[in-house]
């Protein structure tokens, strides 16, 4: 979500509670040559999804997430003409996560414990340019 | 083709054959389950075929995790199709073992709600499918299957009824369901619970019967869902309320819009309920309708009479005594009256043997119409007052009314104030020696009654009947406390005290209760109003009790409570006989209280289990991703020649990260281990002469990365030292916990470690600035799996304040916090400095 201009490659919102896997996930794209950001809720990702200037190609979205999950952030993203379009794709450990991802109406979804090139695979498919 | 592949093998011996390994083999076997329920909902003639496929692919190439899904369908088909009921309950089990063998938790619900839902109950009493329901609905939360969870959520309560169970019961049950349906957002499932809901609240008077506007709502979002089961439900529920309530015109047009619905709920129990009710429905109009109809009618309630009675082969007790009623209903319109009371009587006798208290009322009721057509009005009135008894038992009190109103000399009949009848009947007649068999059924179905609630009720009723009392309570002892329990008035009507309330001096003889509490010896008063040791007895000195009793309830010398028992009619209404028969039931009593505790006891012990299993799998799978990243990366790096890119700074930091991870999760699995060993009761001390502060100091020093990224800035202040016998190891562990979890807490916030000594005591605090804590939540936070702050948002198994209670008191010491919300918490440790043996100390 930064305003300098991208490499060849897209950019990647990453919404994660867990500091680890917000964090690691955030430096494997990096390296990717990606621009990457990370929030840590729902309600601190459309602080700065609204506040930038250009939106991401890509949010990666957990759900349990605390002040505001995945779902009501997908609600209020949706709501807002210039981020319902970012494409979304939804990460979580929970059993259930293809239907609930079916249920928000977003992109795709990666299961916990996430794999590398399952990562990569996706975030290539929505974000490169 | 089944039978061809067995093989000769045993059904229950499949579990044991191979594994499916063709590759070939298993992508056939999973395309199969995965088109199975799509094929349901498209082409349901194709189910039945796709089923076979797949149990005929695992008995050719063995098992994998879909057989259980064919095998687990199949059986249903098996039973209800081809009527080979205890074949297709073999296949049920060998579906619910294959699964338990292969581990495999995403459809273990549904196995579970396969057998419970649709097969149990062709072979065994429908009581028996809530057990497996209850567990099947667990499995479905653990595997996060949202929607078998909901198929259990609107059959269970229907299973619940269909079993006798008060109404009450099955209202309470159904809540639960249809509050979790909402939850998990299954509209369709919502709203047809709230019809089951509806129904018996017809029954019970708190909602007017046959009102179709206030379920026009519900309805129509269960038929725009497409929701077949729901569609057929709400169906029979008003085939079913409408001719309970005397409106069969309106019961006929439910059953017709029910028909093409059937299909919906095959291999349900509220199948054949349609089956009865639409019978019963015929009978009604047959005498008004004509000749054509009812030569239609006669032969519809003969094929219902028919494969009831097949049904019943199978599993006499829930379907013999529905086969006798329609039994009942087709020989008494076909004139055949001896014939008709025959079967009303078998049915009676069929529902009251399993417990059918609504099946029970609506044989008498039925007989006793037919007896008071045939003039034979006393036998008439006794039934008919027998049925409104039984209805009013299992809660049915508005149809209780309504019959009240259809036969109005009913309230006049003497067998209303029966106990009064039953106990001159007794002191007057040779009915000396008692019969004693209906005694020990009593005492069995008492056992047999394993939720609190629900046995106090059964006692309480049972007591009533045959103590040839009045009025009954049943106080329990809680310490040096007494408690009413439950109470029973003249029309048997049982009230459950919530909690237990004290006895009160007005309704309740004080000194003759202390008296049999004190001294575990039964008191009995012939006549309560003539000079006696308690005569001055502020209630009884009112002079309202005649005959009283009161016996004590008691297991190996440990008095559980007492029956308190009253006549006001007669006097010496307790005989000897009686007295005799309420030993009995008072032994039995004692020890099944006492089961019903020890199983509430395991519910709870359950239930904290599966709450742990959830977060534990969330829990230990969070650290998993990071890790797997990393490690997958250093491969790919490996693998690509490129290691020496990263640098060795980089490098070095991917390999502290996955240190972090895998430490984190030893921390986890520690904290399981632990908290089992609590429990196993092998926690034990080993004692060291230490500093508290020195030992503080340095566990701050090694929590100061942690500390560090949470941007805490910890202080120790420990001006004296203050030495004391603990256990090193677990007193580290303890104020580890506590910096973690102002770590979490209480980010950016300092934290201030401080150690001092008061008198024999030994404190440490541990005080944050952070969010700090309610009120409320003070007061559990050191149970266990508890997290603050809305749930399972902050990591961790909620075990560390658990975990460090359980050290502060096997040290004798204690832990407390002290907060103001928004004001930071603290933590304090208090710890004796001498060693003294602590409540939860074992060697």
């Amino acid at each position: 979500v930064t305003d300098a201009a991208g490499g060849g490659r897209g950019s990647v919102l990453v919404v994660d509670d867990d500091d680890d896997i917000r964090e690691t996930v955030v430096e494997l794209l990096r390296d990717e040559g990606y621009e990457a950001e990370g929030a840590a809720n729902g309600r601190e990702a459309l602080d700065r999804l609204r506040a930038a200037t250009r939106e991401p190609d890509l949010i990666l979205l957990d759900l349990l997430m605390p002040v505001m999950d995945g779902e009501q952030f997908r609600e209020e993203q949706v709501k807002d003409p210039r981020l319902a379009a970012i494409r979304t794709v939804v990460i979580s450990a929970n059993f259930q996560v293809r239907e609930t991802a079916a249920r928000m109406g977003v992109t795709g979804y990666i299961r916990k414990p996430v794999d590398l090139d399952v990562l990569l695979d996706t975030v290539a498919a929505h974000a490169a340019h | 083709v089944v039978e061809g592949l067995l093989d000769g093998r045993a059904i229950p011996d499949l579990v044991d054959a191979p594994r499916m390994t063709d590759p070939r083999a298993r992508m056939v076997t999973a395309l199969l389950e995965a088109s199975g329920p799509p094929i349901y909902m498209v082409r349901p003639a194709l189910f039945p075929w796709i089923t076979l496929q797949l149990v005929s692919h695992s008995l050719r190439h063995g098992n994998a995790e879909a057989s259980c899904y064919g095998y687990g369908i199949y059986a249903l088909l098996r039973a209800a199709v081809a009527g080979d009921v205890d074949g297709g309950y073999a296949f049920s089990q060998l579906a619910i073992a294959l699964n338990e063998r292969l581990g495999d938790l995403a459809l273990k619900g549904c196995m579970l709600h396969l057998l419970g839902d649709h097969v149990n109950f062709w072979k065994n009493h429908v009581a028996g499918d809530l057990p497996i329901l209850e567990r099947g609905f667990r499995a479905c939360l653990e595997g996060g299957d949202l929607i078998y969870s909901n198929y259990i959520g609107f059959q269970a309560p229907w299973h619940l009824y269909e079993s006798g169970a008060p109404l009450d019961d099955v209202h309470a049950l159904a809540e639960k369901y249809a509050v979790f349906a909402l939850q998990s957002r299954y509209l369709a499932v919502h709203q047809t619970i709230r019809l089951e809901q509806r129904f018996v609240d017809e029954l019970t008077g708190r909602a007017a019967p046959g009102d179709a506007a206030a379920t026009a709502a519900a309805f129509a979002e269960i038929a725009a869902a497409g929701f077949g089961c729901g569609v057929a439900y709400h169906h029979i529920l008003r085939l079913i309320s409408r001719y309970t309530f005397g409106d069969h015109a309106g019961a006929l047009a439910a059953a017709r819009l029910a028909e093409p619905a059937l299909g919906a709920v095959f291999s349900m129990p509220i199948q054949v309920s349609f089956g009865l009710y639409h019978a019963l429905t015929l009978a009604a109009l047959y005498p008004a309708a004509s000749a054509d109809e009812r030569a239609a009618a006669l032969a519809a309630m003969e094929g219902h009479r028919d494969r009831m009675r097949g049904w019943a082969r199978a599993c006499p007790a829930n379907f013999a005594h529905k086969a006798a009623l329609i039994g009942a209903e087709v020989a008494r319109a076909a004139g055949r009256t001896a014939e008709a009371m025959g079967l009303y009587d078998e049915a009676v006798a069929g529902a009251r043997a399993g417990g059918f208290v609504q099946y029970q009322a609506l044989a008498c009721e039925r007989a006793a119409e037919l007896y008071l057509a045939a003039g034979a009005a006393s036998v008439g009135a006794l039934l008919m007052a027998e049925a409104r008894a039984l209805y009013r038992r299992w809660g049915a009190l508005a149809k209780a009314t309504h019959l009240e109103a259809a036969h109005p000399a009913l309230g006049d009949h003497p067998w209303e104030r029966g106990t009064l009848t039953r106990a001159t009947e007794s002191s007057n007649t040779a009915r000396k020696a008692l019969d004693l068999l209906p005694v020990l059924k009593a005492s069995q179905s008492i056992s047999a009654e394993m939720v609190l609630p629900r046995l106090l009720e059964r006692l309480m009723e049972i007591v009533i009947e045959y103590a040839g009392a009045e009025r009954g309570c049943l106080i329990l002892a809680d310490g040096d406390a007494l408690r009413v329990a439950a109470e029973a008035d003249a029309n048997r009507a049982v009230t459950l005290a919530q909690g237990g309330a004290e006895p009160s001096a007005a309704a309740l003889p004080m000194s003759v209760l202390q008296y049999v509490r004190r001294t575990g010896e039964r008191v009995i008063l012939d006549d309560a109003t003539r000079p006696n040791t308690f005569s001055s007895d502020a209630y009884l000195a009112r002079g309202q009790a005649r005959s009283v009793l009161c016996i004590p309830v008691a297991r190996r010398q440990t008095l559980t409570g007492m029956f308190y028992l009253e006549n006001n009619l007669v006097t010496g209404a307790f005989s000897p006989e009686r007295l005799e028969v309420l030993a009995v039931l008072a032994a039995q009593t004692a020890i099944s209280i006492d089961n019903s505790r020890l199983y509430e006891a395991s519910q709870d012990a359950i239930r904290v289990r599966d709450d742990f299993l959830s977060i534990a799998s969330h829990e230990l799978k969070t650290p998993l991703t990071p890790l797997r990243l990393r490690l997958q990366l250093l491969s790919r790096h490996i693998r690509g020649g490129t290691l020496a890119d990263l640098g060795p700074e980089r490098l070095a930091r991917l390999a502290d990260t996955i240190d972090v991870q895998v430490a984190r999760l030893v921390r986890l699995v520690d904290g399981l281990l632990d908290v089992s060993r609590i429990h196993a009761g092998k926690f034990t001390l080993h004692r060291e002469a230490i500093d508290l502060g020195a030992l503080a100091a340095s566990v701050v020093e090694r929590h100061a990365a942690e500390l560090a990224a949470a941007r805490c800035v910890a202080t120790v202040s420990a001006p004296e030292p203050v030495a004391g016998e603990w256990d090193p190891m677990r007193l580290e562990q303890l104020v580890a916990n506590l910096l973690t979890n102002a770590a979490k807490y209480a980010p950016g916030s300092p934290v201030a470690v401080t150690v001092s000594r008061a008198g024999d005591l030994a404190r440490l605090v541990v005080h944050d600035r952070g969010i700090g804590i309610s009120v409320e939540d003070a007061g559990h936070i050191f149970d266990r799996f508890v997290r603050v702050a809305s749930t399972e948002h902050v990591g961790g198994l909620g075990l560390g304040l658990f975990i460090s209670r359980q050290i502060a008191e096997a040290h004798g010491g204690s832990i407390r916090v002290e907060s103001t919300p928004g004001a930071g918490a603290a933590f304090v440790v208090e710890l004796p400095v001498a060693p003294t043996a602590g409540p939860r100390v074992r060697a």
